[in-house]
């Protein structure tokens, strides 16, 4: 490698319960190189960004700054060594003003040990100035634009004299001419000799600033080449390549009538008019790329984020908007994302979890039937083969795969018309996923209208009927299943 | 291929683990050392003494412990104790019928819960918050009513025998804690609504989105905790025969604590009410121990207070213990 070379990562892996989120992964950043990152959801860039971060600990590898073997043990020893990460969720004190912000973790002093205002905010006017943003250093960072923000957390790099900035997403939230004064920002650094590693999925901003792009695919190293030897359909299909194994041999089910009739769907937070309609016994899967707004149409169809456009019905009845008590009378059910905050009740038993939506059912006057309820929970303990002790035992002793077991259990427990699962293999082992792929199929099998949000490709065409993806909160394309391929959904995914 | 993660157990973090033992271990142990001091402590007299001063704190502690496993606290029994008492005196007098002013003094209760419920869930305001100013709303108030003391111009019977009557040996006012304290005990832990306090206080979205209605439930806990709390201040206005605004200071403090005491934590989701009777009744018998054994009075507040950090100590101590079993 040239001397040029200012960080290299060599064999890095690391591994998380069930999954391996990185495997032998090599990358290397030259001075004033734009460094495209890309890959799927899962592919691993996250994992990569906060090893460079401190966040979390290689398992595996090394790690070269400047040619010198190193080890980041924490947030402020990436940020001394010279790595600045500007994260989605940027992490500027809005309580303090943008020059107390850009120098936060080193204010000038006088002699005396006091704060040197003056220089702080002559520098930090000066330092904004080179990547393009004039303002005043005294405003307070609460009052300013996330498109501001972002530029006060790449003035914090420079502030630091950072070598390497990291870039998650940057424009995520941003305008398009906001886009444009973050890449002007950019070149700045770029003539600085600062390398960027701008991580993103926006395939059409990777080749406007970036001189190489690198891909990671289920975290696996993949390719990194220069942008002119490559073009949108490599990079494309460097993301996806893969062979789908048939892991769940999908029923052909027999298509009733629409069950799920969703208009027009609107919402504060992200959605903008998502429609669909869903029959008995089809299986329909939701992909999208991270904020696609995938969550947010789960939650708005079930009634738990409130709706401010649109409406939703099942068997052409219309379901009461912000009621899930409704949602689950009119013969829904969802399965959230976020299995512990959204979906466990962590000190309760197995069975009691399991009960919750259907506790009408063994009970007289209020009073639960203990005997019946304990018999309809073993009941789907053998059925489903959930590994547990006991019904007694509490739920946050079970793995990952069993909890979402249970949780399903939950609904198949009820007379079910229609079930939304969003994403719901995350973070469990191999061998649960495929069992609870087959209870997806089951379900369709026995007439349930099933919608999947997913990010996963594989699942995604292996469970589906028919796929809709969604990018930005609107629905950027469908496909039925056999028409449907990994590139035309992912081009769909990542269209503007 | 998937672990259960189950772990043994040593006996002594099954027995941290084992709140109530922990508690029981606790009681007799103070018991004891009461009784060398003073073996008056062990009389008939004086246990019965004890239960019967205990059972407001425990009667207010069944919607305290109900309130606290759905997540929220209400700091404005203790107002609101002396404000049923004054009215439910005043009503008495003027109706010379103490059921009225017993129906009275309940609905009042009611209303408060009602507001303090609606206060939670539709203004969204923090329960602590929310009953804080309910305290202080209430306290004025029961001046602005009246701002003596309501004298006993009635001198009925039944009034008299609902705080100091006895039905047998037994004082009345532990027959009705008992009474409702059996009741209590089956519905949260057999009933459908019991069920969903926990849910609603272990995890409030997955409670919604089991169906299950959380604002009505919440109000409804609100609701069924002043009314306890009201009952509590009947029976303080019939033992002290006269309805005072200034009493049932520090009421609230005294139940919360023994309910914390108990094991139910200010987090949501999880107590029992065997824990709040042994943790109420801890601290009253300490307070009994000051008496008999002739020391400062003012120990009482300064011990329950000790009494209040270590059971919280000991709390985190189990959670630490218990979240240790999880991640090994």
């Amino acid at each position: 490698m040239s001397d040029t070379t200012v960080l290299e990562v060599k064999n890095i892996s690391k591994e998380f319960p069930g999954v391996k989120a990185l495997d032998n992964i090599h990358l290397s950043l030259r001075k004033g190189e734009v460094h495209a990152l890309c890959g799927e959801n899962g592919a691993g860039k996250s994992t990569l960004i906060k090893i460079l971060a401190g966040t979390y600990r290689r398992d595996e590898g090394e790690i070269l700054f400047e040619g010198k073997p190193v080890v980041i043990r924490s947030a402020h020893e990436s940020l001394t060594m010279g790595i600045k990460v500007v994260y989605q969720e940027l992490s500027l004190i809005p309580g303090l003003t943008v020059a107390e912000n850009v120098f936060l973790e080193s204010f000038p002093l006088k002699k005396n040990k006091s704060i040197d205002w003056q220089t702080m905010n002559a520098r930090t006017t000066e330092i904004l100035k080179t990547i393009g943003l004039d303002i005043n250093p005294r405003s307070l960072v609460s009052r300013l634009t996330i498109s501001q923000q972002q530029m006060v957390e790449i003035g914090r790099a420079l502030s630091h004299e950072a070598k390497v900035v990291i870039m998650d997403e940057p424009t995520s939230a941003l305008s398009p001419k906001e886009i444009d004064a973050l890449f002007h920002a950019i070149r700045q650094l770029k003539k600085m000799g600062i390398a960027v590693l701008y991580v993103t999925h926006k395939l059409e901003e990777v080749f406007e600033i970036c001189d190489k792009v690198s891909v990671f695919r289920d975290g696996k190293f993949i390719s990194t080449n220069t942008i002119g030897d490559t073009s949108t359909d490599q990079v494309v299909t460097d993301m996806v390549g893969r062979e789908i194994k048939t892991l769940f041999p999908k029923t052909n089910t027999k298509k009733g009538e629409v069950i799920l009739k969703v208009t027009d769907l609107t919402t504060e937070k992200k959605l903008q008019g998502v429609s669909l309609e869903l029959r008995a016994g089809e299986v329909i899967g939701v992909f999208g790329l991270l904020g696609a707004g995938r969550t947010e149409l789960a939650k708005a169809i079930f009634g738990l984020d409130p709706l401010t456009g649109g409406e939703v019905s099942v068997s052409g009845e219309k379901v009461k908007p912000n009621s899930t008590a409704h949602a689950t009378r009119a013969g829904m059910g969802l399965l959230t994302e976020d299995r512990k905050e959204e979906g466990l009740v962590l000190q309760m038993s197995v069975a009691q979890n399991m009960t919750l939506p259907s506790l009408a059912d063994f009970s007289r006057f209020g009073i639960i039937n203990r005997g019946d309820e304990a018999k309809r929970s073993q009941e789907f303990v053998d059925k489903i083969s959930i590994k547990t002790p006991s019904l007694k035992q509490k739920i946050m002793y079970l793995s990952g795969g069993n909890q979402q077991k249970v949780l399903l259990a939950r609904w198949l427990m009820k007379t079910l018309k229609v079930i939304i699962l969003d994403e719901p293999t995350r973070g469990i082992d191999v061998g649960a996923k495929a069992e609870i792929h087959k209870l997806i199929d089951d379900l369709a099998t026995e007439g349930v209208a099933v919608l999947v949000m997913t990010s996963e490709m594989p699942e995604l065409l292996g469970v589906s009927d028919h796929i809709i993806v969604m990018n930005d909160g609107k629905v950027t394309g469908e496909f039925q299943r056999n028409e449907a391929t990994q590139e035309k959904i992912l081009e769909a995914a990542i269209k503007q | 291929m998937t672990k259960t993660g189950i772990q043994k157990q040593s006996l002594g973090t099954k027995l941290i683990l084992f709140n109530e033992v922990m508690l029981v271990v606790i009681l007799v142990v103070i018991a004891v050392i009461i009784s060398i001091g003073s073996p008056k402590f062990y009389s008939a007299t004086n246990l019965l003494n004890i239960l019967r001063d205990s059972s407001m704190a425990i009667i207010a502690g069944i919607g305290m412990t109900m309130l606290l496993i759905t997540g929220e606290v209400d700091l404005s029994i203790g107002s609101l104790v002396a404000f049923v008492g004054v009215v439910t005196m005043d009503v008495t007098n003027k109706t010379g019928n103490f059921f009225l002013g017993f129906l009275a003094g309940i609905g009042l209760g009611a209303g408060v819960g009602l507001v303090n419920g609606l206060v939670r869930t539709k203004l969204k305001v923090n329960s602590l918050i929310g009953t804080i100013a309910m305290m202080m709303i209430l306290r004025g108030g029961v001046y602005l009513y009246n701002q003596a003391a309501i004298q006993n111009y009635h001198q009925l019977d039944s009034f008299f025998y609902f705080g100091n009557g006895f039905l047998g040996p037994i004082p009345f006012p532990i027959i009705v804690m008992v009474i409702l304290y059996v009741i209590f005990l089956f519905i949260i832990n057999r009933s459908v609504l019991g069920r969903q306090l926990y849910a609603t206080g272990g995890n409030e979205i997955a409670a919604k989105i089991s169906g299950i209605k959380v604002d009505s439930l919440k109000i409804l806990t609100f609701m069924l905790n002043s009314i306890f709390a009201a009952i509590a201040g009947i029976i303080l206005v019939t033992r002290m025969n006269s309805g005072q605004p200034n009493s049932g200071t520090g009421f609230e403090l005294t139940v919360i604590a023994g309910v914390i005491l108990g094991g139910t934590s200010l987090g949501g989701g999880e107590g029992t009410l065997v824990g709040t009777l042994i943790g109420v009744l801890i601290l009253r018998i300490i307070n009994n121990g000051i008496i008999i054994l002739r020391m400062n009075q003012d120990w009482q507040v300064v011990i329950s207070g000790i009494v209040i950090i270590l059971a919280v100590f000991i709390d985190n101590k189990r959670k630490a213990a218990r979240a240790r079993i999880i991640t090994t």
